[in-house]
């Protein structure tokens, strides 16, 4: 009985770390999604700028795909923590399943805290670890992400970067997805050109340059936000199951531990009822 | 003057303006420039600065970051890394922002990424020139 109380008791506290974590994730998983908002909106316009300029202005390195493509570059978004389900494992079995079919050379870029020795565990080729990002990403840490990938893609280390990570379907859901970042691609999708001439100012080349800019920046931060909000979602997820099942538990052990309880006052009755008629008989025989 | 333009400020966290202007000036590239009603088609590139528009006959400021602008058909979209509205700005942590800049561009040592410190000095000029121009 006593074993039983003490595993209720830890049961219980378990619960309360579980619940806690669980309100935790729920007010970040708030948090990271209200700085999605705009998001679509942005990329919506940078796209309609892009689509105004004219073509032969665009011979920017950062659009121009290369031949052969030989060096692939893939990051990896993982989370900052574990506890958070099939989250981490689920992307990072994506991540080799890419792998598996590339036949380019490729190496990989981790972005978050989680797993560094599983990846070691795994054998992957790792070349860069960033770890210092938050749970509520910034732009400025997406600029630094984002110029260490261009500074990576314009020195020749890299042919083509992709981003991997957990897309936010909803709080239930979130998916694996595969990102080509760089060489951006330029969608001239034909609706350009309708206000008619454009005056640039300086000049095309250099709006170019900033909107790609923007571009890239903008992507990579939207992937390490679509990536905070997934992970938040997933252990919000795990931790409302762990908590039920906790509960469960509780519930099961209760039982038996009322079980055991009635058993032990049942035989303590009968103990003390056949104490009882033992005296009694006992003094039956003596005054007789 | 009637506020006929219609001007968008968007950053990938949010849309810092959304509104109605009479008169828009912007930090162009190749030098400022004011956008007024029916202001001919223009793709620029934005430099660091400041945004000033005109809203019912008062001046409002907004601190910039690089990025484009579109005018057309009497719209003017601003879109930036980041963008700040000058009565939001914290003008205490705009000014330790330019003394830490400061001091790591007088380090002048060889792990000083001087390119960055240089655009983080600029930010917080930029910062502080908006909140200036707005108690003006």
């Amino acid at each position: 009985m006593r074993e039983i109380r003490a595993r209720i008791k830890s049961v219980k506290s378990t619960q309360q770390i579980t619940k806690a974590m669980k309100m935790v994730s729920v007010a970040k998983l708030r948090r990271a999604q209200s700085g999605t908002g705009s998001m679509r909106l942005f990329a919506e316009r940078c796209r309609a700028v892009m689509a105004q300029l004219p073509a032969e202005a665009v011979q920017e390195p950062l659009l121009t795909p290369r031949h052969p493509a030989e060096n692939i570059c893939y990051v990896l978004f993982v989370g900052n923590r574990g506890l958070c389900g099939p989250y981490n494992q689920a992307v990072l079995r994506f991540l080799q399943e890419l792998l598996a079919a590339e036949e380019r050379c490729a190496h990989v870029v981790v972005v978050g805290r989680w797993g560094r020795d599983v990846m070691e565990a795994e054998d992957l080729p790792v070349c860069e670890t960033f770890a210092g990002f938050g749970d509520v990403p910034s732009m400025e840490d997406a600029r630094q992400l984002a110029g260490w990938l261009k500074e990576r893609y314009l020195s020749g280390a890299a042919d083509e970067v992709h981003l991997v990570y957990q897309h936010y379907q909803s709080a239930l859901q979130q998916t694996p997805v595969s990102l080509q970042l760089l060489p951006a691609r330029a969608e001239q999708d034909g609706t350009g050109a309708e206000e008619g001439p454009y005056l640039f100012e300086p000049s095309a080349e250099e709006v170019l340059r900033s909107v790609v800019e923007l571009y890239v920046g903008s992507a990579v931060f939207s992937a390490l936000q679509d990536a905070r909000v997934a992970e938040q979602a997933a252990r919000m997820t795990a931790m409302t199951a762990a908590t039920d099942a906790t509960e469960e538990l509780i519930g099961r052990l209760s039982l038996e531990l009322n079980r055991a309880r009635q058993a032990a006052i049942t035989t303590e009755i009968s103990e003390i009822v056949g104490g009882a008629n033992a005296l009694k008989n006992g003094e039956g025989h003596s005054s007789n | 003057m009637e506020d006929r333009i219609h001007l968008q400020v968007i950053t990938p966290a949010a849309a810092v303006y959304d509104g109605p202007a009479a008169y828009v000036q912007l930090p162009l590239r190749g030098g400022s420039a004011g956008i007024l009603p029916n202001h001919a088609p223009l793709l620029g590139a934005v430099e660091d600065g400041v945004v000033k528009y005109t809203v019912a006959g008062k001046d409002h400021y907004i601190a910039a970051g690089a990025g484009v602008a579109h005018v057309a058909d009497n719209r003017v979209t601003v879109l930036a890394s980041v963008a700040e509205q000058a009565e939001n700005i914290d003008l205490a942590r705009a000014r330790s922002a330019e003394q830490r800049a400061r001091e790591r561009l007088a380090e002048r040592s060889a792990d000083v990424d001087t390119v960055r410190a240089e655009a983080a000095l600029h930010r917080a000029l930029v910062r502080q020139m908006a909140v200036r121009l707005m108690k003006k």
